[in-house]
């Protein structure tokens, strides 16, 4: 081998190893009781449940917009411009589009509706209190689960994400994160092994599932194979969401009012 | 023989004391009602309390408070509302009643 053979090949592993997570900073917020996030290059979206609100903040957690009169709004999610908001006490999802807030169509009544993810023309939802997962796409509704502490069954779902041809569900208190194929079919139970204390929340990317444990004041990071690659301890009070934004990592804590972040370098 | 006899009064003591406590949860309630809850302990309990109590008819006002794991429900002047009523919804949204009482606006 050439030196210049084995340099290129150094360069190859190096750019191949993965960038450690480490913490940046606390974005403390002003009487916002942050559940939900959503983070664009240069604003912030919270829903503040306390107060029936969403927010807008800039990235320094200075509030820009209040979108006030949702009913305990839950896990919210950006698609194409429009944000998706779960409304757990109207049994509604209200899409805020500029500046009009409407109600998504639906021919399934739920029963405080926790999260939502939307791909193209595919939605699944989170129904909380009827402990199943709504999944909408080729104009058909269909219904995964009941209510249950096995594999495809749920305690209190809370949040979902659609990632490729999967559907990751936070099944809150079973304490662990569900995948799912669109048949309903269950690949893979994630978390259960620990100990988690209500997985509120969750993000997905590249091979990449990151677990909120809201008792446990934690985040817990896996690839798609379930094995457990981190978990992240300080820095949290009470975790309930996790943006992932140019390779940042945002958690919303409840319970302590700020935004803790973590960079990967 | 004794021992029927002491069976037959542990079961009428049994009989009496469930009876008192249907009595109890029977009692009608107004004002303001503190109900503590076991469990309620993340913002999906507590707003899915919230979201079970408010069906209940009568009541004005709903207060939560996750940290300390109870609810103030304000009924509307004049009306009233069964304990059972309230250990039924709770029980719908998941929870246990640890304890309902009425109290006064110094008593919150």
């Amino acid at each position: 081998m050439k030196g210049s053979d084995f340099i290129l090949l150094v360069l190859l592993i190096s750019c191949q190893t993965e960038k450690e997570w480490q913490f940046e900073e606390i974005i403390q917020l002003n009487d916002i009781k942050p559940l939900g996030i959503i983070v664009t290059d240069e604003q912030m979206w919270l829903t503040d449940v306390d107060r029936n609100r969403m927010i807008m903040t800039d990235l320094k957690g200075n509030l820009v917009e209040t979108y006030p009169d949702l009913l305990r709004p839950m896990h919210i999610v950006l698609k194409e411009g429009k944000i998706y908001i779960p409304e757990f006490l109207r049994d509604t999802i209200t899409i805020l589009e500029g500046e009009h807030l409407i109600a998504m169509p639906l021919d399934i009544e739920l029963d405080a509706p926790a999260g939502i993810d939307v791909m193209g023309n595919t939605a699944s939802i989170v129904d909380f209190y009827n402990y199943r997962l709504i999944l909408i796409y080729d104009g058909q509704t269909i219904i995964i689960g009941k209510n249950g502490h096995a594999d495809g069954e749920f305690n209190y779902p809370t949040d979902v994400a659609l990632f490729e041809d999967k559907i990751f569900v936070a099944d809150a208190y079973n304490n662990r994160v569900q995948v799912f194929d669109y048949n309903g079919q269950v690949l893979k139970v994630i978390g259960w092994k620990e100990n988690i204390r209500v997985a509120t929340g969750l993000a997905v990317g590249p091979n990449r599932i990151y677990i909120t444990d809201f008792h446990g004041n934690r985040v817990l990071m896996y690839d798609f194979n379930g094995t457990l690659l981190k978990i992240f301890t300080d820095h949290f009070d009470k975790p309930t969401d996790i943006f992932i934004h140019n390779n940042r990592m945002f958690v919303a804590n409840y319970g302590g009012d700020f935004i803790s972040v973590f960079i990967q370098k | 023989m004794r021992s029927i006899i002491s069976n037959l009064m542990i079961i009428c003591i049994c009989a009496l004391g469930a009876h008192a406590q249907a009595q109890d949860y029977n009692s009608e309630l107004k004002g303001i009602i503190k109900v503590e809850v076991d469990g309620l302990s993340c913002p999906f309990c507590a707003y899915g309390l919230e979201k079970k109590l408010k069906k209940i008819e009568g009541v004005k006002k709903i207060e939560i408070d996750v940290e300390n794991a109870f609810t103030l429900l304000t009924l509307l002047d004049g009306k009233t509302i069964s304990e059972t009523t309230i250990r039924k919804k709770v029980k719908e949204a998941g929870f246990t009643v640890r304890k309902i009482e009425e109290i006064t606006d110094e008593g919150k």
